[in-house]
């Protein structure tokens, strides 16, 4: 899935509000709308978007869709958090090393 | 430079990753090791002894000695991003040692603020 479709799919507050709501649970459109002040068109052109960026994913029961999120749409964001959450504590480690040995 | 993208808290737009440390050392001590190329390399590069071979390069964009460093990032593979090293004298005669680090975003509008999405990853 395309980084910058990730990000600009995020950029936007209400579709942050969204993915995070999902994140608690898969919903569906009306259950998703609810507390949020935007038009039924609106969500649905968000949800595209989020969708479109590989981050939700929907699911048809009946005569409703489901919606949810898509894991593996968020892995370029974990990449760079597990990285640098492991990189920079075993650099800093090296950096107290240095210290010890380094003349005042 | 602004307000906001001087505070820590408050980068523009981005993934961010913050560090905090108590060193040993006094921030002047500190300020040397991360900013004399010979230091640098031994604890940011340890493992790349030839300088070409370097994956990483780091370009200084900012420096306030010995309190305030900001280095533009690269890595090979990885986003670009800034990382900002903040010294703070502590009560022992060492040093608090704050690293943020920001990833860059593609071609973002500069009022995006991606902190939710952190917290949410972090949860």
């Amino acid at each position: 899935m395309n980084e910058t479709d990730v990000f600009r799919a995020l950029a936007d507050p209400t579709r942050r509000a969204v993915l995070e709501r999902l994140a608690t649970g898969s919903r569906n459109a009306t259950e998703l709308r609810e507390g949020f002040a935007i038009s039924q068109p609106a969500m649905s052109q968000h949800l595209a978007v989020l969708r479109g960026a590989g981050l939700i994913k929907e699911a048809r029961t009946g005569r409703s869709i489901n919606y949810a999120v898509d894991a593996a749409g968020l892995a370029p964001l974990h990449d760079w958090l597990t990285r640098y959450s492991a990189f920079w504590p075993s650099r800093i480690e090296k950096l107290q090393d240095l210290l010890r040995e380094m003349d005042q | 430079m602004t307000q906001e993208s001087r505070s820590p808290d408050k980068p523009a737009a981005g993934q961010r990753l913050t560090f905090d440390y108590e060193l040993d050392a006094p921030p002047e001590k500190v300020w040397r090791a991360l900013t004399v190329p010979a230091f640098v390399d031994r604890w940011l590069t340890p493992d790349q002894p030839e300088r070409d071979a370097k994956t990483i390069a780091t370009e200084v964009i900012e420096a306030e000695p010995p309190h305030r460093l900001s280095w533009n990032w690269r890595e090979a593979g990885e986003p670009e991003g800034v990382v900002t090293f903040t010294l703070t004298p502590n009560e022992t005669g060492g040093t608090s040692l704050r690293l943020v680090h920001v990833r860059r975003l593609p071609a973002m509008q500069p009022a995006a603020n991606s902190n939710a999405v952190t917290m949410m990853l972090a949860a």
